[in-house]
């Protein structure tokens, strides 16, 4: 089995079920372009530079989200 | 127990990320794909040609990736902490430790890539990449400490 119908499999799994859609789909986006397409496009790249810029905003910033930071444990 | 669907889709999409991640460095699928170089990711132009930075391209997108495994285990274990809490303590202790580190590694690959924005160097390349190999561990141990069903 090669490995793009593997990612496919997976990906057809993660499809059923829109829970953690933010995760998946960006991760979908990227696989599917990394196996499918034969060029990165100009807006593809847009995106990711876009967000790793608004990972590094935040943390030059210091405001990280709060389920980065250590928080009290149940009682 | 409710969690359970949650978490198979969530392991589902870090096995995917964790994937992509894998074989973007060995890179088997991304030999053939190349940058539009009218793209973000040039390293500079001249009246010929345009030379895209696909090696940065590369550097960022696996560490957006690492980035994100870790952010979704973090936003899952603080959204099912008392579940998970009842299942294990060992989780939220686990990744106490992971989210200062985490902190810290994107801070310093935050540093290193405005230095390698205002400069593009092999150097530059080089410590991105060091930082990256951090933020990976980290997204390992990261995923490695959710509950397997």
């Amino acid at each position: 089995m090669s490995i793009s119908v593997i990612v496919q499999a997976i990906i057809a799994a993660i499809s059923a079920a829109p829970q953690i859609e933010e995760l998946v789909v960006k991760t979908k986006e990227w696989v599917t372009a990394l196996f499918t397409s034969k060029v990165i496009t100009a807006e593809q790249q847009a995106a990711l530079h876009q967000h790793v810029d608004s990972v590094a905003a935040m943390a030059k910033a210091g405001m990280w989200p709060s389920h980065w930071t250590i928080e009290p444990d149940p009682k | 127990m409710k969690i359970w669907p949650k978490l198979s889709t969530l392991l589902a999409a870090l096995l995917l990320g964790a994937f992509a991640i894998g074989i973007q460095l060995g890179c088997g699928g991304c030999n053939t794909t190349n940058l539009d170089p009218s793209g973000t990711y040039v390293t500079g132009t001249n009246a010929v040609s345009v030379a895209t930075d696909k090696a940065f391209f590369q550097i960022d997108a696996a560490f957006d990736l690492a980035y994100s495994l870790i952010d979704g285990a973090f936003r899952f274990e603080q959204q099912n902490r008392a579940t998970l809490w009842q299942i294990s303590p060992e989780v939220k202790k686990t990744l106490d430790k992971v989210r200062p580190e985490a902190q810290k590694v994107v801070s310093e690959y935050t540093t290193a890539r405005s230095a390698y924005l205002a400069g593009p160097t092999t150097n530059g390349l080089v410590n991105l990449q060091a930082y990256l190999e951090k933020m990976q561990q980290l997204s390992q141990t990261a995923v490695s400490t959710l509950p397997k069903k």
